[in-house]
C-alpha cells in the first residue's frame, strides 16, 4: 500500500483561554483528505488557522500548546493525536512558517543532519543524504556556513533540506513558498513532484508554481472547502479573490505616467556603497541607488543577494565600509547634495523588519502606537485621537490587546501603524507582504504613501512589484541593477532566472 | 536560536581537540578561583589575552572585559569600603574607605572575573558547538544533557543578538525624538522596554524550541548516531602532553609563588 494517506475527520480545536482572553474555536468539524503521492495546497487568509492545522497534523499541537481537541487525524494507520512527534518523523515532516523557530543548531550541515542522527542513520549515509538535499535546492555553498549568516529564504531552504534528507511519507510546508524567489519556487515544486511523496502546502497566496498541484482547498471560518483542481472553477476563483489569495490587480492599476526623478527631484541617493560581514565571503557592492520624491521603488532578487543589508544601510543601521548616502531633508536643512550620517538616516527612513516581533515590544496596542508620539512630545489628546484613527485604519484589535496575543498578520499591521504615526519621509518594507494577503499589502502601501515621501518595497512577489511600484530594481550577488525597464512579472522572472544562472557561474 | 559564540578563524587553538581544551578551561577556571597570588592570576590572564589576540585578532582582546565592565566597576567601588584591614590610605571621619587589603582584594576579584570570562570567551570562540557537544559526550555526559548545556550556553549570544535587533528597532523609533538628549537616567529608563522585550522573546522561544526538537526526532528511544566524530584519544597524545605540561607548569608556579 502506498504511504502518506492523510485523512482528517470532524476536527475541532480551540486554544486554551487565559484571564481576559477567551479563546475561540479555530476549527469546527473540519474534514480533509489527501491521497498518497498527491500535492495538496490549502489556501487561507492570514489568521485562518493554517499554521495551527499544520502543527496538529505534525502531532505538535496540542502537545506543546494545550487546548481542546476532538475528531480524528489519521496518517495511514497512525492517529497523530495519540502519537509522540519524535517517533513520527519518518511518517510526517514539517517546515515551520518561521524557520528561525525550527533551528536548533548553529551550523547548516549539523542542522540538516539533526533528524537523521535522531533516526540513528549511519555517518556516511547522513553525509550523502544531506549533500544531495543541498544540491537539489541549489544551496551547496551553504553546507559549512553558520545558520546566523543565512537570509530568511535560505533558512527556509535549510529547513527544506532537513525534510528532504529524512524523506517522510507526508511533507507539510507552512508558508514555505512565500519567502522563496520565483526560480526557487518553480524548482521546489518540480522537486516535490519528483519526490513522489504526499505533500501538503499551506499558503495565504496563490503562486503560478502551484498550478501543477493535484488538489486545492480553501480554509475559511474553521472549515475546509471541497477539493478543487486547476484551472479553478469560476466560483472557487471568486472565493480565492474574496479571501485575498488571488490578487485582483484590476483594482490596482499602476500609474503609467511615471514622472522620472529628473523631474521630481531626488529624495534619497547612495553612491559606491561597499559592505561585507566580518569573516564572511559575501560583499555588497552598490554603485548607485536613487529614490525620487513620491516614488515607489521595488527591489527584487534571489534569497541571500543582499536586499536586507542594503535596506539596513539606507536607514543607518549598518555602516558601509565605503560610500556615501545623501538625503533631502528640508526639515533639517539638508539638501540632496550633502552626505548624511547614520543618526539622520535613522530618523529619515522607517524600516519594517521581516520579523515584526523585533519591532513591537510594549504590553498593549495603545502603548505601542502612542509611544513614539509621546517621545515626539504630542499632547495626550492628540495622541489618543491619532491612535484611535490608526487602530481603525490598520484594522487592529482594541487598544488594550496585548500584541503577543495577536496573529502574525495583525502584528505586521501594528508594526506598519507604528511607523505610519511617526511620519518618516521614507518607508522601507522588507518582505512585508509575507503573512499579509494581497489586498492587505496593497492597502498598506496606499496608506503609507499618504504619510511619506518615498517608499522602498523589498519583495519576492513579482506581481506585487510590478503593480505597486514606479520602478523595479534587481539585485544579484550583492550588486544592484538599476531600472529593469520592462517590469512585467514575466520579464522580472526571466531576469531573476538569468541572475540565478549568473550567480551559479560565479560560485 | 541561531546566534553562536564560535568565530571562524585560524590558529593553533582551532586545531586543538575540544577535550584537552575543555580540561584546560576547567583547570584555568579552578586556578582563577583558588589561587590568590596576584602575579599568578595576572600572568594567567595575560596569557589568555595573548591567545585571544593571536587566535581572534587584537581588536577582540578587550571584548570579554568589556562584557562584564559594569560588574568590574561595581566591584571596584564596593569592595574597598567593606574590606578595611591593613594600612589605611583614605578615610572619611570614622569611615575607612581605602586600605591596602581592600585594594589587593579588589584587584584579585577584578583579575578573577576578567580571567574566567576571558577563558570562556577564548574557548567558545575557537570551539564549534557541535565539537563541544562531542567533547562533553566523550567526557561521559549523556547526549540530552550535552545538548541542554550547549543550547543553554547558546542562549547567551542569542539573547545578545535579540537585544541588538530590538535596540536597532528602538533606535529607529526614537530617532529625532525631542527626548533623545535627556541624559544618563533617561537612557537607563529607556532600556526597560528593550530588556522586557528580550525577556518576552526568550520565554516565547521555549515552546518553539520544544516543537523544533520534537520535529527533529529528539528524544527517540533508538540510539542516536553522529556524523561528526572526534578522533581517538591516541591521535591527540601530543595535545594531551602539551595540556598536561601546561597544567603542571602552572601548578608548580602557583605553589612556588
Amino acid at each position: 500500500m502506498d504511504k502518506g494517506c492523510l485523512e482528517i475527520k470532524d476536527l475541532s480545536f480551540s486554544y486554551p483561554s487565559w484571564s481576559g482572553f477567551e479563546a475561540k474555536e479555530i476549527f469546527s468539524g473540519l474534514t480533509l483528505e489527501v491521497s498518497p503521492g498527491e500535492i495538496g495546497v490549502v489556501f487561507g487568509r492570514p489568521e485562518s488557522g493554517k499554521s495551527t492545522l499544520a502543527l496538529i497534523i505534525a502531532a505538535l499541537i496540542p502537545l506543546h500548546t494545550g487546548g481542546e481537541i476532538s475528531g480524528r487525524v489519521m496518517l495511514d494507520d497512525k492517529n497523530t493525536l495519540k502519537t509522540e512527534p519524535a517517533d513520527f518523523i519518518e511518517n510526517c515532516g514539517i517546515v515551520f512558517q518561521d524557520p528561525e523557530k525550527q533551528t536548533v543548531t548553529t551550523e547548516c550541515f549539523t542542522e540538516a543532519a539533526f533528524a537523521l542522527e535522531s533516526l540513528g542513520i549511519k555517518e556516511q549515509e547522513i553525509i550523502n543524504r544531506v549533500e544531495s538535499a543541498f544540491d537539489k535546492l541549489g544551496v551547496r555553498h551553504l553546507l559549512n556556513s553558520p545558520v546566523a549568516e543565512t537570509s530568511g529564504g535560505e533558512k527556509k531552504k535549510l529547513a527544506l533540506a532537513g525534510l528532504i534528507s529524512v524523506k517522510p511519507d507526508l511533507w507539510i510546508l507552512d508558508e514555505t513558498i512565500e519567502e522563496l524567489d520565483n526560480p526557487s519556487r518553480i524548482a521546489l515544486l518540480k522537486l516535490l513532484r519528483e519526490s513522489g511523496k504526499t505533500i501538503l502546502i499551506f499558503s495565504s497566496k496563490y503562486f503560478k508554481a502551484f498550478s501543477d498541484a493535484d488538489a486545492f482547498f480553501l480554509l475559511k471560518d474553521g472549515e475546509i472547502s471541497d477539493r478543487e483542481s486547476y484551472p479553478f472553477k469560476q466560483e472557487f476563483r471568486k472565493k480565492l479573490i474574496t479571501e485575498g489569495v488571488i490578487p485582483d490587480f484590476n483594482d490596482y492599476k499602476r500609474d503609467e505616467n511615471t514622472v522620472h526623478d529628473s523631474e521630481r527631484g531626488l529624495l534619497l541617493k547612495a553612491e559606491n556603497l561597499r559592505y561585507s560581514y566580518e569573516g564572511g565571503s559575501f560583499e555588497l557592492s552598490v554603485d548607485s541607488f536613487r529614490l525620487a520624491e513620491q516614488e515607489t521603488v521595488s527591489i527584487v532578487g534571489r534569497n541571500g543577494c543582499g536586499k536586507s543589508t542594503l535596506a539596513r544601510m539606507l536607514c543607518g543601521l549598518a555602516e558601509p565600509r565605503t560610500g556615501r548616502i545623501f538625503a533631502a531633508d528640508g526639515a533639517a536643512g539638508i539638501s540632496i547634495d550633502e552626505p548624511v550620517d547614520s543618526v539622520l538616516l535613522n530618523s529619515f527612513c522607517a524600516y519594517m523588519f521581516q520579523n515584526p516581533d523585533y519591532q513591537i515590544f510594549l504590553p498593549t496596542v495603545f502603548d505601542e502606537l502612542s509611544w513614539g508620539l509621546k517621545e515626539a512630545g504630542y499632547s495626550s489628546k492628540v495622541i489618543k485621537a491619532r491612535v484611535e484613527a490608526a487602530i481603525a485604519d490598520f484594522r487592529l484589535p482594541n487598544a488594550s490587546t496585548p500584541p503577543a496575543m495577536m496573529s502574525f498578520s495583525a502584528r505586521k499591521r501594528l508594526q506598519a501603524a507604528v511607523y505610519y504615526l511617526l511620519k518618516r519621509p521614507v518607508f522601507i518594507l522588507d518582505e512585508a507582504d509575507t503573512g499579509l494577503s494581497f489586498p492587505d499589502f496593497i492597502d498598506l502601501t496606499v496608506k503609507l504613501k499618504q504619510n511619506c515621501r518615498g517608499l522602498i518595497i523589498i519583495t519576492h512577489n513579482l506581481e506585487l512589484a510590478s503593480v505597486a511600484s514606479d520602478r523595479v530594481l534587481g539585485m544579484s550577488g550583492g550588486r544592484l541593477y538599476e531600472d529593469i525597464l520592462d517590469y512585467s512579472p514575466e520579464k522580472l522572472n526571466e531576469w531573476l532566472t538569468d541572475s540565478a544562472e549568473r550567480d551559479e557561474e560565479g560560485l | 536560536m541561531i546566534a553562536e559564540t564560535f568565530i571562524r578563524g585560524r590558529g593553533p587553538l582551532y586545531g586543538f581537540d575540544p577535550r584537552p581544551k575543555f580540561i584546560l578551561l576547567i583547570f584555568a577556571v579552578m586556578l582563577f578561583l583558588i589561587e590568590s597570588n596576584l602575579i599568578v592570576i595576572g600572568g594567567l590572564l595575560l596569557i589568555i589575552l595573548v591567545f585571544i589576540s593571536v587566535s581572534l585578532g587584537i581588536k577582540r582582546v578587550l571584548i570579554p572585559v568589556k562584557s562584564i565592565l559594569p560588574i568590574l566597576i561595581l566591584t571596584a567601588l564596593l569592595t574597598p569600603p567593606f574590606n578595611t584591614g591593613g594600612t589605611i590610605f583614605l578615610s572619611l571621619g570614622k569611615h575607612v574607605i581605602l586600605t591596602d587589603h581592600g585594594i589587593q582584594l579588589t584587584v584579585r576579584l577584578i583579575l578573577r572575573f576578567s580571567g574566567i570570562t576571558a577563558a570562556f570567551y577564548l574557548f567558545f570562540s575557537t570551539t564549534e558547538t557541535s565539537s563541544f557537544i562531542l567533547a562533553l559526550r566523550a567526557l561521559g555526559l549523556p547526549y540530552p544533557a550535552a545538548l541542554t548545556v550547549t543550547i543553554s550556553l547558546r542562549y547567551i549570544p542569542d539573547m545578545f543578538s535579540t537585544y541588538s535587533r530590538i535596540s536597532d528597532a528602538h533606535k529607529l523609533r526614537t530617532a529625532g525624538s525631542i527626548r533623545n538628549n535627556r541624559g544618563f537616567r533617561h537612557r537607563v529608563h529607556r532600556l526597560f522596554p528593550v530588556l522586557i522585550s528580550v525577556l518576552i522573546h526568550a520565554v516565547k522561544s521555549i515552546p518553539a524550541l520544544a516543537m523544533a526538537l520534537d520535529s527533529k526526532g529528539f528524544g527517540r528511544s533508538n540510539p542516536r548516531t553522529s556524523c561528526r566524530r572526534l578522533c581517538g584519544w591516541g591521535k591527540i597524545s601530543l595535545q594531551l602532553i602539551i595540556s598536561t605540561s601546561i597544567i603542571a607548569a602552572l601548578t608548580t608556579l602557583a605553589v612556588l609563588c
